[in-house]
């Protein structure tokens, strides 16, 4: 059976989401969300590198670790090629586009420890998927994480004025409003 | 340390190649106890699925373009049973493989989940011992194609609370496990893959002298209309299909009778994946009972009602609504365009 | 300081997950049953204590520059080891945590611990503090592990309870998982700390 471009990518963005459903990323998704502008800096700056580990990532694990019979060294090569890719597009942009450095540059420090990157990396293997299916995969669960960034906050910018019990400000009050969320995500089953 | 360039380098280097080291000598002491591990696991499955054994044999089948092993397990030289190993790639989070045993006639005797990764607490019921789904697949032969469905596609079989889809592909994987077993054992007749759009013909149409077939290209989807006639025409089924379903095509086998109005629809092939979609199939729903109501060739009723029409709509699968309706509106222009094909044959040769 | 507050305070006052919110991942997508949970704490606080002793011993030959790509490498191969250990010795607990083994490697619980500790103390403070933290991430989600699954399938480690038949699904599902962990931090907050 072949798997829709459709279906992987409705399936990465929404019925999957990477926060919602997979429980990758949330450090960043907690940390980060507390303002719908870095939410989208963030977004776009994992779905920069989300992409292109996706690209490397994949010939590697294809050419090279598979042919000699090394796939068990995945987990070490994998977080080696993320830690190395967004030093690299650290360097590029700050030459290239300054701007978009200034834009995207503090999120990128943070994207190595962000686990839904290799995360990804390890499911698009899994799943053995194409490189061009790898690539929808990866693209799509980035703009799942993008979105879930940003819903969330927009709900944040508002709690931050809402009164509550002194014990539930902050970290735990965001867990309970993210499970509404991940109810409300669950809608979404059965969709592909 | 200081950081001098050949003092990076080198230190990451030696700390690499500790590391790999290390680690590939991890992989060469646990190498073995892995593949142990998996053989382990395969004939624990065997051992769970088949009567006593003391020696097996396994062939593979392609089947549906999936590799499907089949172990013949012998004692004391005798054939005693099979056990499959099959899998299926409908399940809802991808593939779900298992071990389903038969004795030598081709009756389940077991089935053993060997890896599945459906939702928590619902799909992966079907690994729990005495679930719903493993006790109608003991009750219900695969053999029987028409009766091996969950009961919501119309055959007998329980399905999962909440997890229909899973439980589908649990059967699915079944099926195909029998298959693989007729094939290899050569006991029984694989069943034959039901044509559901065959059946649905053969059931709406009439009872007539003649059926006459016409295939015809309608919006460039293929339509055949079945036209009975004994003497007069006597009603018509048409085959019709639509691409604007939510999964894809759903193909409908539509009755009319002779004055072209709506008798019945069976639903032949669907793919929708919400749950609501599959309300059509029922032998009655509100989209039949609109389409008997409301003619496709009054395009200003024929409409859904929340687009100013007299059309209802299954709550929450529009889309597949839609699609029903659209399939059934190109059954009946396929009708129209099949009758003035057979007025001008007749102006042309009889007269 | 004490030797044996050195393990206390990971599980109280510096608790990874109640306090200082790391580790999240994991904590959320392994909980779903108790002795997962159990599991999953045990391989990260192997990999924790391993890698803190290791980083201590070896902190005085790292540049400074490349510190922190040679503490991933050495995080990456005893995750590695430790996932080819439970594929081989533990298979059914390897299937159940599938992806969330490799992804030991950016729990920012274990690097944080190589740069914040580690690479600042001896060997022995150093398995010492990662006992602690290990401990308290064990714990941790043991904890939630227990609840998500006493209130979502009616079982404790997998004995049943007997009123399976009633349980809200949804502690087993993703929603779960955040409202445990939300309730539980807001009761850690209130009454533990100071």
């Amino acid at each position: 059976m072949e798997i829709s471009y459709f279906a992987i990518i409705i399936g990465a963005i929404f019925v999957n989401n990477v926060v919602f459903a997979q429980f990758l990323g949330i450090c960043p998704f907690l940390g980060v969300s507390s303002k719908v502008d870095t939410s989208l800096g963030m977004g776009a700056a994992v779905t920069f590198v989300m992409g292109l580990t996706a690209l490397v990532a994949w010939p590697i694990q294809t050419y090279i670790l598979n042919p000699l019979n090394i796939g068990y060294m995945q987990t070490i090569v994998f977080i080696l090629v993320i830690a190395s890719l967004v030093q690299m597009v650290e360097i590029v942009l700050k030459k290239v586009s300054p701007s978009l450095y200034q834009a995207l540059g503090i999120f990128l420090p943070l994207i190595t420890t962000n686990c839904a990157v290799l995360g990804v990396a390890i499911t698009m293997i899994q799943k053995e998927y194409t490189l061009l299916q790898s690539f929808a995969f990866s693209v799509s669960t980035a703009l799942g994480f993008a979105l879930a960034l940003v819903l969330f906050a927009g709900i944040r910018e508002r709690l931050e004025l809402d009164d509550m019990p002194k014990a539930f400000k902050g970290v735990p009050i965001a867990l309970v409003t993210a499970a509404l969320l991940a109810m409300a995500f669950m809608g979404f089953t059965g969709l592909v | 340390m200081k950081s001098t360039l050949f003092n990076m380098v080198a230190v990451l280097f030696t700390i690499t190649l500790i590391a790999s080291a290390a680690v590939g000598g991890v992989y060469v002491l646990t190498e073995q106890e892995i593949k142990n591990q998996e053989e382990n696991a395969k004939s624990e499955a065997l051992k769970n699925v088949l009567p006593a054994f003391d020696s097996s044999e396994a062939t593979v089948v392609a089947l549906d373009g999936m590799d499907i092993t089949v172990n013949e397990a012998k004692a004391d030289g005798k054939v005693v049973g099979y056990a499959v190993e099959s899998m299926t790639k409908n399940g809802f989070a991808g593939e779900i493989r298992m071990m389903v045993g038969f004795d030598v006639e081709g009756n389940v005797l077991n089935v053993n989940v060997l890896k599945q990764g459906e939702t928590p607490g619902l799909g992966t019921k079907m690994c729990d011992e005495g679930n719903p789904l493993l006790a109608s697949a003991l009750a219900v032969s695969p053999a029987d194609a028409a009766k091996f469905q969950v009961k919501k596609d119309g055959g007998e079989l329980d399905a999962l609370t909440a997890a229909t889809i899973s439980s589908r592909a649990y059967y699915d994987a079944i099926s195909r496990a029998y298959r693989a077993f007729c094939e290899v054992s050569g006991a029984a007749e694989a069943p034959e893959v039901v044509d559901p759009m065959a059946e649905a013909v053969k059931a709406l149409l009439p009872e007539a002298a003649t059926v006459e077939v016409v295939e015809l290209m309608v919006d460039e989807q293929p339509v055949k209309v079945h036209v009975a006639k004994s003497d007069a025409v006597v009603g018509y089924v048409v085959e019709s299909q639509t691409d604007k379903g939510y999964a894809g095509v759903i193909r409908l086998a539509v009755a009319f009778d002779a004055e072209a109005n709506v008798l019945n629809v069976k639903v032949a092939e669907l793919h929708e994946t919400l749950e609501q979609a599959f309300e059509m199939c029922a032998e009655e729903n509100p989209l039949l009972s609109s389409v008997k109501s409301v003619s496709p060739a009054d395009v200003e009723a024929y409409r859904l009602k929340s687009e100013g029409g007299e059309l209802d709509a299954l709550s929450g699968a529009t889309v597949s609504t839609k699609a029903y309706y659209d399939a059934v509106a190109r059954a009946y222009r396929a009708l129209e365009i099949a009758n003035e094909g057979f007025a001008a044959q007749k102006g042309g040769i009889n007269e | 300081m004490n030797k044996l507050q050195l393990i206390w305070k990971g599980i109280i006052k510096e608790n990874p997950v109640f306090v200082l919110v790391l580790g999240m991942c994991p904590t959320l997508g392994t909980t779903t049953s108790a002795i997962n949970a159990l599991g999953m704490g045990a391989a990260t606080t192997a990999v924790l204590i391993m890698s803190n002793l290791v980083i201590s011993l070896i902190k005085n030959f790292i540049p400074d520059k490349v510190r922190i790509p040679a503490f991933i490498v050495v995080i990456a191969s005893f995750v590695t080891m430790i996932q080819l250990l439970m594929q081989a010795f533990m298979p059914p607990l390897y299937e159940a945590l599938g992806v969330f083994i490799p992804l030991i490697v950016v729990n920012c619980i274990i690097l944080g611990r190589a740069e914040a500790f580690a690479s600042k103390n001896g060997p022995l403070d150093s398995i010492l503090d990662g006992v602690g933290i290990g401990l308290g991430f064990t714990i941790a989600l043991t904890l939630i592990g227990a609840i998500r699954e006493i209130l979502g399938s009616g079982a404790i480690f997998g004995v049943n309870l007997g009123i399976t038949d009633y349980m809200p699904l949804v502690f087993v599902l993703a929603p779960g998982g955040f409202i445990v962990l939300g309730y539980l931090m807001a009761l850690f907050n209130k009454y533990l700390k100071k």
